[in-house]
């Protein structure tokens, strides 16, 4: 049987520190700062293998030459990467607010309109209760059910004790530690994350995300995802949730891997809602993350849906390396930001397999004074005959001081590739609002309703339960908006 | 010794043999520019702007930097090759970047119009020049316009007055003969045209033998309220032309520019093309077709920059590209805050004809208001099989076929230049390219019309 995290901190607490690091700290903190013993402290508290301290030692030494990237269409205040703690096991009782009373009205307000039940709302504002029993109960019963198929879905510091072989075989195959200045972070002092294996041929027989909201712990701020769909298998996950999740952490370096084999289909969705600052633009989660999929073998698929909307800033191109022939890959985005937030987001679809067909829908709303960037590349290489590539990003303004921008890159070295690339950027137009206002749909909601209409085609794409918060949840996120 | 290096110390000397200039306001422009162009460098792959270009030639082939034209023309050199035939209008000839005044054709019909070169005006409008010259170009981010500032030998200046519509279009013509050594010549154009004014202008570079030559130009315009100006760029130049030109456009309220640029070969062949829509109700049409081949590479970036409100811009850029060529398309829409009802349109659709052919494009838009209309799109394809076939089906071989199809795709951007001796090289110069009778590819484009 898997150990319940909560053994794992006791564990730890026993343990001795095997790399003669100083022990006069408290037991969940690393001091601030990074450097190598940083790096071995938090090895060591996760009892991992070798291997895995070698390359976060690999990755460390690889991030120190590297220099922070500026090409992103954001701005942000330079980041003290010292100023931090980079080993923070499960956040003390004491701290946390001891009520619902204690939390912050607007985020009261936001669940109430979203409709989460109380129980839900107590932990996702990261109230200090018992454990709810009902939840344990039914994850429980999850678990069961998913090991009998054999699949196996548990932490990444699980995973890594457990299955160190499929560990060691696929993590940084897809997003190596070289691969840019965060991921190099992340691979350096991942906390923890998921991590998910469908054996061959089996199809997982409820979405991931199902569980996940149940079993989910607080965000770590360097999370490591790595999920591998054997032959013939079918996997849905979510990630996030649609309710804003209090947080303490400032900077969000995730990376997230997914490898689908021969005829194997992934399917990754994102809500984003984390706090995206205050009306003045201050304070606010930085999301900068690496998402990356391969399509190895034939006929594979890897589809990424997002609905971002928040974040003070966003920084993220879920991308699929279409490998195998025939493979299939999908981006459908969502990006909607208010007041100060800035969002630079898009996907690569890099075309090497003969037959290979990528679709991208990126719908950006931009409201307040905030910034919206579409980046994207599709890629087609020099042996992927009859590759098939059609992107579609498209911007609605609401107000005259945010921005909407538009990179796309397209580089073509095949000559039997097609590529097809259409933008459009517009505002919602007074004719329309006075339509529903005549109709006696108030300006606000009749916001919402165009929203709704212009992201259906990516909302459709969400798995069903969320598909409605969804919604919900572009409403609420403009709210204030309009004069 | 590395470009860089060659072309600061040439500066050097340049500015030794200068005796009364050193005070003028030009050398002092050509001083700060030098400095930038040392700082900047030769930009490498990981500059945005220049992310598919690459610029290694510079340092692989032993420049020198021009700074004479030759005694005596070479003997298989004929200037009347680059003429364009039929064509009536000013021709202003420069060889090895100095004006040429018995090879070129000055028409002056009016008293206040200024066709002349840039050695020329110096003295005599040095006032106009220190109020236009680097007034908008990108100087500070772009090494090769500070280059030519701190450089440039000579150039076209023509200054139009108010209310006049030049009738004939004028021609400039810039020819490297690069005798002794691989030649580097920078050229400058400045072209003013005043309230209710318009002009037609052509643009064309040639390098001649098998010597290396770089021509590194940039033209200024200056379009007054409500005046109009045509501005064409033919290039169908050798395998040892390298060629980078910026032009920069500036225009006032009403103004109306139409640009065509028209790239047929060339080794190397960047193009910057960037209007800042300046004042309300001002239009801008860019138009472009590449139509390469062997190891070819064509790099179009353009920009508009919608700077205040109704404004229109509308962008439309066709390549076809076969053999070894790349080509690179980088097309940025620009909406300033309160540039409201902009309407901006942008559209780049590429063709590739042969296995080792690459097209590499971003069309780019960057909006900060809200009530706008902009939109882009960009395609790459092969040619229609289906199409190509239904030919065959009736009796027309592929290579005829392939033609007949390139030839419409092209059409609608060849048919954007009004000039008709132009129109007609472009056209006979395409059908070279589709290896075609010319009469019987005419005979298309009539039949085309009908």
């Amino acid at each position: 049987m898997q150990k319940e995290p909560i053994n794992i901190v006791e564990e730890i607490t026993q343990s001795d520190y095997k790399y003669g690091f100083v022990t006069d700290i408290e037991q969940e903190l690393a001091p601030k700062g990074l450097n190598e013993d940083i790096i071995r402290f938090i090895s060591a508290k996760k009892h991992e293998p070798e291997f895995m301290l070698e390359w976060r030692l690999k990755a460390f030494r690889f991030w120190q030459q590297m220099k922070e990237p500026k090409w992103a269409n954001v701005k942000f205040p330079p980041i003290d990467y010292q100023d931090a703690y980079y080993y923070a096991a499960p956040k003390q009782a004491a701290n946390k607010p001891k009520s619902l009373d204690e939390i912050d009205p607007e985020i009261r307000r936001t669940f109430e309109k979203l409709g989460i039940p109380l129980t839900e709302q107590q932990r996702l504002a990261g109230i200090a209760v018992d454990a709810v029993m009902d939840s344990v109960s039914v994850a429980t019963t999850f678990k069961e059910k998913l090991s009998e198929l054999g699949i196996i879905f548990c932490s990444m510091s699980e995973a890594i004790r457990e299955h160190p072989d499929l560990v060691q075989k696929y993590i940084g195959s897809v997003v190596p530690y070289t691969d840019n200045y965060f991921a190099a972070l992340n691979s350096a002092v991942f906390s923890d994350g998921s991590f998910c294996y469908i054996p061959k041929g089996v199809r997982c027989p409820l979405e991931l995300s199902t569980y996940f909201r149940i079993n989910a712990s607080e965000t770590g701020q360097f999370e490591r995802t790595l999920i591998i769909a054997d032959e013939g298998s079918y996997v849905s996950y979510l990630e996030g949730c649609t309710a804003p999740i209090r947080d303490e952490n400032q900077l969000h370096a995730a990376v997230v891997e997914l490898i689908a084999h021969k005829d194997a289909e992934i399917k990754y969705s994102t809500v984003q809602n984390w706090y995206p600052g205050d009306k003045e633009g201050k304070g606010g989660i930085y999301n900068f993350v690496t998402k990356r999929g391969i399509c190895e073998g034939n006929n594979s698929k890897i589809s990424w849906t997002q609905v971002e909307t928040g974040s003070a800033i966003t920084w993220k191109y879920p991308s699929c390396i279409l490998k195998g022939d025939n493979s299939i890959g999908e981006f459908y985005s969502v990006a909607l930001t208010n007041n100060y937030q800035q969002a630079d987001t898009g996907t690569k679809m890099i075309h090497l397999g003969k037959n290979t067909k990528s679709r991208i829908v990126s719908k950006g709303i931009s409201a307040g004074k905030s910034q919206n960037s579409y980046r994207g590349l599709v890629s087609i290489g020099k042996k992927a005959e009859n590759a098939r590539n059609y992107s579609q990003c498209d911007s609605l303004l609401l107000g005259d001081k945010c921005g909407a921008h538009t990179f796309p890159y397209i580089e073509v070295k095949n000559k039997t590739a097609t590529v097809e690339h259409e933008a459009t950027t517009s505002k919602i137009s007074e004719d329309i609002l006075f339509y529903c206002n005549q109709r006696g749909i108030s300006t606000e909601d009749a916001i919402g309703l165009i929203v709704n209409g212009f992201s259906r085609e990516v909302l459709n794409q969400l798995p069903m339960e969320f598909a409605v918060e969804a919604q919900r949840l572009l409403a609420v996120s403009l709210e204030g908006s309009v004069g | 010794m590395a470009i860089k290096e060659k072309i600061t110390d040439y500066f050097e000397k340049y500015t030794q043999s200068l005796n009364g200039e050193k005070n003028s306001y030009l050398f002092s422009l050509r001083e700060k520019s030098i400095k930038i162009f040392h700082e900047l460098g030769i930009p490498t792959l990981k500059n945005e702007e220049w992310k598919y270009t690459k610029l290694n030639f510079l340092n692989n082939i032993d420049f020198e930097i021009s700074n004479s034209a030759p005694h005596s023309f070479p003997e298989n050199f004929k200037i009347s090759d680059y003429y364009i035939e039929n064509f009536e209008g000013d021709v202003l000839v420069f060889i090895n970047g100095f004006f040429e005044k018995k090879y070129s054709r000055i028409i002056n019909t009016e008293e206040n119009l200024v066709v002349t070169n840039l050695n020329e005006a110096k003295e005599k409008y040095s006032n106009i020049l220190e109020n236009y010259l680097t007034k908008y170009t990108d100087e500070s981010n772009n090494p090769f316009t500070a280059l030519n500032t701190a450089l440039a030998n000579d150039g076209a200046v023509i200054i139009l007055p108010k209310n006049f519509e030049k009738e004939l279009p004028i021609h400039l013509l810039f020819i490297n003969i690069p005798l002794q050594s691989n030649l580097i010549t920078n050229s400058r154009n400045l072209i003013i045209v005043d309230s209710n004014s318009k002009a037609q202008f052509i643009e064309t570079s040639y390098s001649w033998g098998d010597l290396a030559s770089f021509h590194n130009t940039v033209s200024e315009l200056y379009l007054k309220q409500n005046s109009e100006v045509e501005y064409y760029k033919f290039q169908n130049d050798s395998h040892s032309a390298y060629y980078i030109g910026s032009t920069q456009i500036h225009q006032e309220k009403d103004s109306r520019l139409f640009s065509t640029t028209i790239s047929l070969a060339g080794k190397f062949i960047r193009n910057n093309l960037n209007s800042i829509l300046d004042g309300e109700n001002s239009e801008a049409h860019f138009n472009g077709l590449y139509f390469i081949g062997n190891e070819d590479f064509v790099d179009n970036h353009t920009l508009v920059d919608h700077a205040k409100p109704h404004c229109n811009s509308n962008e439309n850029y066709k390549g076809i590209i076969d053999g070894k060529a790349t080509a690179v398309f980088n097309g940025k829409i620009m909406v300033r805050p309160f540039a409201q009802k902009t309407n901006a349109y942008q559209s780049n659709k590429n063709i590739l004809l042969s296995e080792d052919a690459t097209i590499n494009t971003k069309p780019q838009l960057e909006i900060f208001a809200d009530d706008v209309k902009c939109s882009h799109g960009a395609t790459s394809g092969y040619l229609d099989r289906d199409a190509i076939f239904y030919f065959r089906a009736r009796g027309i071989d592929e290579k005829i076929a392939q033609s007949y199809l390139l030839n419409s795709f092209s059409s609608d951007i060849i048919e954007t230049v009004k000039i008709d001796a132009l129109r007609d090289l472009i056209k006979s110069e395409i059908a070279k390219k589709l290896s075609m009778n010319e009469l019987y590819f005419c005979s298309i484009l009539e039949s085309n019309k009908i």
